[in-house]
């Protein structure tokens, strides 16, 4: 039995060989996840799993103050995926449910932190509500310490949401209307059936938002770096490991450390509660929802949704002012300096590097996610699933781990005696000035989006008309470009947008990365936040964003379609 | 386009594909061999899960059968992958490219032939002439109506004069009356062109009405071949029986036998039945009675039955009517007027023996 | 219907212009004298760094390139690439970050002849680094939250430990951070170099502490915006940060004496560009180069005697420093940061 299935497999694999181009894809596809996932993942476990590491492991367990940053990390991580998934909640509730003016200026800003670099909320936070913050303690004279865990939880919130939001929206417009009226019309009122309904059909959904935002909490770098104040997680002890001592064995352990909830919570959201969804988001709903007429429960949610709404407009807006303003919450002048700055000074190179790299990077993590998406979806070979699963861990994997096992990997030449297999790839001393590892990060990071939302389409679209274009002489590759590509084109355009705007924002997998030849800038971003020179801080993040929209403005140009977008967004994760 | 196209013959010789691996392991079609004439129109039919649409795909190249072989011509194609194969399907979605237009989806196949320009339109043009779908060119797939997508569908097979045409339930998606029409263009188009056809569908009306030979399959096997008339008045199973319209079956004893002709009792008198060669002189057999091989009557007889249900259809009446306890369908295609037997009433009950046959138990 | 093709070019078109825009402005107004490149790992705040490089592309036509690093994540680096270095040279930090690099072997030893002039005491004896400012380490507080706490403004030490200021001190991370470590070492300095009594303060400073930053000048801003009392800084980037704005903000010494820093410039060993880098320490010697410090609002103290002492500088004549044993100070400084990591910055208050 056992040797007949391996016969089959080979006879798939020999017949997949026998469509070149089909082959070429897999191969590039399997070499590029060899190369930029497995061989990074590989060499932290090779690390990780040292003589030297087991009494490195020994010390942190045995240490209380190691054993309270691995229960902050959990318990940030808890906090955020509840605060997180609730707001995702409400945001929705209120999109799909409610009959209310303004949804879509909270749809819009629920959308916001997509494009957001990172910091932007922590500093516009810090500004407004800290200690010496212009609300907090400006206007009601109250010194409020923003740095700890309250701050990262509001922070992380406020950012993260979004997954949540998308995530039960789609859900929450999937929902069949009918089975509202059955219950209604079998003698429920509206709570009972929000109670008995609504809410046990999106459990799984509240469930997988929650554990997404988990893995995401305890994966950030950036916010607890900046507001983290006594309040220590294994993220940012990675960090200060790997650039205080460039202690890359310290580092490698605690990635592990870090890697086993990360990824524990990610496999149980992907491959179980996703699992349980009684909902296909595919079909269409037929009918329309009925909006919640009770003038509490409608104008209450109404009022609190708005309110964060306002909030978050409030923090951006803090950016874009402050950006403007010479310091800002102490005086308020109009300058055109922080910008001068940025531009003419520190950033320019990092604004060019980045967005270089980021554009070199798009279009591979579109394409690749696309291909990736239908191998998986369209084509029979034994290890598609373990093909869909090593893609994903590029957003499974925690980016400051990612980011050590690219320094590990990358960072000095593969030899194989004296031949050199593969120069270094990271560090200011390699290929082509470090951009290789950069850009691969930056793809890895992208690709399970495109791919989600690929794999998403293509379930949706007839696998007969891809049959009938080979039927009528196409072979796969040709049948891919005339026929699949176009046809999921708007996942396509969800995929390069998600990308251009991940690339241009991501920090934990690239700040190690970064050389004199290639600046990043949200690591320059990181600088001017830990100096305290947040005016150049808001003017970086306000060109940032401006680069991300204007680019998305181009690609919805010239690919021409953004239908779709919202919904693949919310897949894409 | 020529009205001669070059054609092929098919053969599929102990074809057998299994689906999963191990416990899951589901044989989806076993052990089928089957011979295809070159210009012959054949159909195969079953219920879902027959393995029908396997065979198809298995044909098609989408599927590589786990075992046997596939001779297209005499050569081997088992392991030519489906783009080279000189074949063309017609979906059940219809699987237009929503994309493309009308033309574009046409002419999609001759454009990666890389025909010059000139003939491609040519050839476009003289199929959708012949598939009456002039004057849409230009229109999108989500434009047409369903009976304009299947022809499209068709043109864009067609027009690759292919060396076997297969058809996936193409009428299934369908309404009754555009799916009677459609059938009769298929086959009008299929005699003119004369190209190999391969047909599947779930609809033995279709199937009659179609095809040259119909393949009757179950579970994976064939369970029959032959021309309408053969599998209709002489099935070689129970389940073909069944399959192709509505039978009724009798147990019976054979009582002598006299070459494919059978005496055997029904209802207590004895009659004699057409028979499948496996019938042996005293052994159980089924007789196997049309239910318009029935006729009913106010006479007393010998055979008397209560009407247990009547349904009046118009131009039939289908009754059920209980005799020694067992329930036998009628239908009356030729009702007189206000002559409706009542539900509860007796009649008198004569069947055809010419239009019945014995199968073996 | 071919918009995927026409993004590709897009992109493309985009990645082509970026690249040339940003690769070919530099090499324009190439002089002969040198030539070549120089990178740059610049542990000064970034203004600086900035306005530096840009001044020595412009006079000597090298494309000069820089990494801002703080002190300790600088000697990570350095010592990361040993093999295959990254960086020419390294300009800034105090001297002790210098001395760890020297006796690692990261650093190439270089005599500028623009040296002769800095005093013997602000300069390695072997020439592995040379002195380009001084500043002293002082407690930089903001008035206003001081007077909110009802605390005079700190003149010791000891007046840190008050419980009042819970929450409301900062300073950076010994390990990323020469600031923070000269703040360590003075404690040492002031205990008769017993590192543990050093210990016992920090752990009881630790107590007070907001948050540890990865940049010794970061608390400056913090304590500028009103979100803590006191920052322990430079003196120097106090005032820098009172002359961009943070009116609030005051100046003091502790009365124990405070420690001090010799900002060092030095070549990395096995650089790729040694002539270049030699051209960069004797142009940052100079009076005149010392003095562009001044306009980016760094008031830091010129080494060269000839340079003008900025106006706003703190002057160490008006301060009481500790004698500052750098040679010590950089053989404890590993055992130090390891230690006040794992046994300091991660533990919980009290």
């Amino acid at each position: 039995m056992q040797s007949l299935s391996l016969n089959r497999s080979l006879r798939e694999y020999r017949r997949l060989a026998s469509d070149w181009t089909l082959l070429l894809g897999l191969v590039v596809v399997v070499v590029f996840l060899a190369v930029a996932i497995v061989w990074p993942l590989l060499k932290i476990l090779g690390v990780g799993f040292s003589a030297d590491a087991l009494a490195l492991y020994r010390k942190y367990f045995s240490s209380p103050v190691y054993l309270r940053i691995m229960w902050n990390t959990v318990e940030l991580g808890l906090v955020v995926g509840a605060v997180g998934t609730l707001l995702g909640f409400l945001f929705a509730y209120v999109q799909v449910r409610l009959d209310v003016p303004l949804k879509k200026f909270m749809n819009l800003m629920a959308l916001l932190p997509i494009i957001s670099p990172p910091f932007a909320v922590a500093t516009a936070a810090i500004v407004l509500f800290g200690r010496g913050g212009l609300i907090t303690y400006q206007l009601f004279g109250i010194r409020n310490n923003l740095y700890g865990f309250r701050g990262l939880v509001l922070v992380l919130s406020l950012s993260l949401f979004t997954v949540a939001y998308l995530n039960l929206k789609g859900m929450m417009e999937a929902l069949d209307p009918a089975l509202d009226e059955a219950a209604t019309n079998l003698g429920a009122n509206k709570w009972a059936v929000f109670r008995t309904v609504t809410l046990p059909m999106l459990i799984p959904g509240i469930a997988g938002s929650f554990l997404l935002l988990f893995v995401e909490a305890i994966a950030d770098l950036a916010n607890p770096l900046v507001l983290g104040g006594d309040f220590t997680v294994l993220a940012s002890r990675v960090y200060i490991a790997i650039s205080g001592e460039y202690d890359t064995l310290a580092g490698a352990v605690l990635s592990l450390i870090l890697l086993v909830p990360s990824l524990t919570v990610y496999l149980v959201q992907r491959y179980w509660v996703s699992r349980k969804s009684f909902i296909s988001v595919t079909g269409k709903p037929s009918g329309r929802h009925q909006s919640i007429r009770n003038p509490l429960v409608r104008w209450g949610l109404f009022a609190v949704v708005m309110l964060i709404s306002l909030l978050i407009l409030m923090l951006y807006g803090t950016v874009v002012v402050g950006a403007f303003t010479k310091l800002f919450g102490i005086n308020f002048d109009f300058t055109l300096a922080n910008f001068e700055f940025v531009i003419m000074g520190l950033g320019s190179q990092a604004m060019g590097d980045t967005s270089a790299m980021s554009a070199i990077s798009t279009p591979i993590a579109g394409l690749l996610g696309m291909v990736i998406a239908w191998l998986v979806v369209r084509k029979s070979f034994a290890g598609r699933a373990v093909l869909d699963f090593v893609a994903m861990l590029g957003i499974a994997v925690p980016g400051t781990v990612l980011g050590i096992g690219y320094l590990l990997a990358f960072n000095a030449p593969l030899k194989i005696g004296n031949n050199v297999l593969l120069p270094a790839l990271a560090g200011g001393t390699a290929l082509a000035g470090g951009w290789i590892a950069i850009i691969l990060a930056y793809v890895v990071r992208s690709v399970p989006a495109g791919l989600r939302a690929g794999v998403a389409s293509l379930q949706q679209i007839d696998p007969a008309i891809e049959e009938a274009s080979i039927s009528l002489g196409a072979d796969s590759s040709v049948t891919f470009r005339k026929i699949t590509l176009p046809l999921i084109r708007p996942a396509f355009f969800t995929g390069l947008v998600y990308s251009f705007a991940r690339a241009m924002t991501s920090l934990s997998a690239v700040i190690f990365l970064a050389t004199p030849e290639a600046k990043i800038m949200t690591a320059q971003i990181l600088n001017e936040v830990d100096a305290g020179r947040f005016g150049n801080a808001f003017a970086y993040c306000v060109i940032l964003i401006g680069l991300v929209l204007a680019v998305i403005g181009l690609l919805y140009v010239v690919v021409g379609t953004s239908n779709g977008v919202e919904r693949d967004l919310g897949r894409a994760r | 386009m020529s009205e001669q196209t070059e054609t092929g013959a098919l053969r599929l010789e102990n074809v057998t594909k299994i689906f999963g691996q191990g416990s899951s392991q589901v044989r989806a079609v076993d052990d089928v061999s089957l011979t295809i004439q070159s210009g012959e129109f054949v159909t195969l039919l079953g219920p879902s899960g027959c393995g029908k649409t396997t065979t198809l795909r298995l044909i098609a190249g989408f599927e590589f059968p786990t075992s046997g072989r596939l001779l297209l011509d005499e050569k081997d194609i088992a392991n030519v992958p489906p783009n080279l194969r000189p074949m063309a399907m017609v979906f059940q979605s219809y699987a237009l490219f929503p994309h493309l237009n009308v033309f574009e989806n046409v002419a999609y196949g001759l454009r990666l032939r890389k025909m010059p320009e000139a003939e491609i339109k040519e050839a476009v043009n003289i199929v959708l002439h012949m598939m009456n779908l002039v004057g849409l060119e230009r229109r999108n797939p989500n434009q047409l109506s369903g009976g304009q997508q299947q022809r499209v569908a068709l043109a864009r097979a067609m027009v690759m004069k292919p060396k076997l045409l297969l058809f996936d339930e193409p009428l299934s998606n369908l309404d009754a009356k555009l799916r009677t029409q459609m059938r009769m263009e298929i086959r009008r188009l299929q005699q003119r062109m004369g190209i190999t056809s391969v047909y599947v569908t779930h609809d033995q009306m279709e199937a009659m009405s179609l095809s040259d030979r119909v393949v009757v399959m179950n579970r994976g096997k064939i369970e029959q071949v032959g021309t309408p008339e053969e599998i209709y008045q002489r099935p070689a199973t129970m389940f073909v029986a069944d399959f192709i319209g509505r039978a009724n079956f009798v147990e019976t004893d054979v009582l002598a036998l006299d070459g494919r002709l059978a005496i055997v009792d029904v209802y207590g008198q004895k009659v004699q039945l057409a028979c499948s060669p496996e019938i042996r002189v005293g052994q159980k057999a089924y007789a196997m009675i049309r239910p318009e091989a029935i006729n009913l009557s106010s006479r007393t007889s010998n055979y008397m039955a209560e009407v247990k249900t009547a349904v009046y259809l118009g131009n039939s009446v289908e009754y059920e009517v209980e005799i020694e306890q067992n329930l036998l369908k009628v239908v009356d295609y030729d009702p007189t007027p206000g002559m409706m037997f009542r539900e509860g009433s007796f009649v008198s009950m004569t069947f055809d023996p010419e239009r019945s046959y014995l199968l073996p138990k | 219907m071919r918009g995927y093709v026409k993004v590709f070019v897009f992109l493309v078109v985009i990645m082509a212009t970026v690249l040339s825009g940003c690769k070919t402005q530099p090499t324009e107004q190439a002089k002969p004298a040198v030539g070549g490149k120089l990178t740059v790992l610049c542990t000064p705040q970034e203004d600086w760094c900035v306005a530096l490089t840009q001044k020595f592309q412009a006079d000597t036509g090298i494309e000069t390139n820089y990494v801002r690093l703080s002190s300790g994540e600088s000697v990570a680096r350095l010592r990361a690439g040993k093999d295959n270095p990254e960086f020419d040279v390294w300009f800034g930090g105090p001297a002790d970050g210098y001395m760890v690099a020297k006796n690692e072997g990261l650093l190439e030893p270089y005599v500028s002849p623009n040296a002769a002039v800095i005093p013997d005491a602000l300069k390695d004896k072997d020439g592995y680094w040379t002195g380009i400012y001084v500043g002293a380490l002082g407690f930089c507080s903001n008035k206003k939250v001081l007077d909110s706490l009802g605390l005079p403004v700190p003149t010791s030490w000891q007046d840190l430990l008050d419980p009042k200021y819970k929450g409301q001190i900062a300073m950076a991370h010994p390990a990323t951070s020469g600031t923070a470590f000269t703040a360590f070492w003075t404690v040492v300095t002031l205990n008769n170099y017993d590192i543990d009594a050093a210990f016992t303060y920090y752990k009881s400073l630790h107590n007070n502490i907001l948050q540890y930053t990865k940049t010794g000048s970061a608390p400056g801003p913090m304590a500028g915006r009103g979100e803590i009392a006191t920052a322990i800084i430079f003196s120097h980037d106090c005032v820098k940060y009172q002359e961009e704005g943070m009116t609030d903000l005051v100046i003091s010494f502790p009365k124990e004496g405070t420690g001090y820093e010799i900002g060092g410039v030095g070549i990395v060993k096995g650089a790729k560009n040694p002539d270049a880098a030699k051209l960069w320490i004797d142009y940052v010697l100079t009076a005149k180069t010392q003095e562009l410090a001044a306009t980016v609002k760094s008031f830091q103290l010129p080494t060269n005697p000839d340079a003008k002492v900025p106006e706003k500088s703190v002057k160490l004549a008006d301060v009481k420093l500790v004698d500052y044993n750098f040679t010590k100070s950089a053989e404890a400084k590993k055992g130090i940061t390891e230690r006040f990591d794992a046994e300091i910055a991660p533990a919980p208050k009290e």
